[in-house]
């Protein structure tokens, strides 16, 4: 009858961990499909030019002035910069391409890799 | 007409080479304010200028020339000609002009009309830098001059924005008018954010250093 008890006692205890694991995943699997819906929006732009921190810090000043860019970091070894924007933000990609050719340097192309596009 | 003439041919000349100045990125981004100070073997020159655009600076310059032993004041524009933004490289043409007076006593009497035009043509990515320029150098009163610089760098690391970049550099600079008219600088640049710092020593005996700043 012990034997019994402790056996049920496994089972039922391995179904609710079981369970309960499983919820768990669906639950973190539901907040992170909401969070990226609402994530504020990130651009990846590729630029021509980019070969010193000169160029690197001139697209810093520039992008800093808009009131829509919360941060950006440039990569000048994939010769990219990424745009994170302030939540409910967006910047058009003709913007985007004159305030880099106005900085003097060449857009080669952009894209969403977060939030809505 | 003969002036005129000798003038036009090293202008000529000037183009043909694509000769350079020894400051790098003479123009800054829009609103952007840059302090260059240039010291070597020919002069002592502080400028700043101020970036409207990308493409135009305007700004001051104060030289000390030791040629005339002079002080120079210009008023120097930078001109951003032509750029090809490659993949991973970048080239540059340049024009500065400055226009000013000469203090040859230093004592603010008998100045001089002073102007200078200089060309320039960079090209650079991160591990290579070559770089030619030319320069015409008036004042009333002397024979203008015509001056030529060159450099090729070279970075035996690369480094990622915001950590220190080294570069190993050699500088030849040539006075046509001077009896000994090439003199060979190698120097080493430090460049990090938004300073760059320059220091060299040249083949007759003097020293360069080079400090620009952006904000």
């Amino acid at each position: 009858m012990k034997t019994i008890l402790f056996l049920s006692f496994l089972i039922t205890g391995f179904s609710l961990d079981q369970s309960q694991a499983l919820s768990v995943i669906s639950t973190t699997s539901s907040t992170a499909t909401t969070n990226i819906s609402t994530l504020p929006l990130q651009y990846k732009v590729q630029v021509n030019g980019l070969v010193c921190d000169f160029c690197a810090r001139a697209l810093e000043k520039v992008f800093g002035r808009e009131k829509a860019v919360e941060s950006i970091k440039v990569d000048l070894n994939s010769k990219h910069i990424v745009l994170n924007l302030k939540p409910n933000q967006q910047i058009a990609e003709s913007r985007i391409k004159k305030l880099i050719t106005d900085s003097g340097y060449h857009f080669v192309k952009m894209e969403t890799l977060h939030g809505k596009p | 007409m003969k002036y005129t003439y000798r003038g036009y041919m090293y202008f000529l000349i000037l183009i043909l080479l694509l000769v350079s100045s020894s400051q790098t990125r003479p123009v800054s981004y829009p609103g952007g304010w840059t302090v260059l100070s240039h010291n070597d073997a020919f002069s002592q020159a502080l400028h700043v200028h101020y970036s409207p655009t990308a493409f135009h600076s305007l700004g001051i310059r104060q030289e000390k020339m030791e040629k005339d032993n002079s002080h120079r004041t210009y008023i120097q524009n930078n001109f951003l000609l032509k750029r090809i933004n490659a993949p991973h490289s970048q080239a540059n043409w340049y024009l500065k002009t400055g226009l000013g007076y000469a203090n040859p006593k230093g004592n603010g009497k008998d100045l001089k009309e002073a102007s200078f035009a200089e060309l320039s043509w960079d090209w650079e990515d991160r591990r290579w830098f070559v770089m030619l320029a030319g320069k015409l150098d008036y004042r009333r009163g002397m024979p203008t001059t015509a001056m030529s610089s060159y450099r090729v760098g070279w970075a035996p690391y690369v480094a990622d924005y915001g950590k220190l970049h080294t570069w190993i550099m050699l500088q030849a600079d040539h006075r046509p008018d001077d009896s000994d008219s090439v003199t060979l600088t190698p120097l080493l640049r430090f460049f990090k954010g938004t300073q760059l710092f320059e220091i060299g020593y040249s083949d007759k005996d003097t020293l360069l250093i080079n400090f620009i700043w952006r904000f």
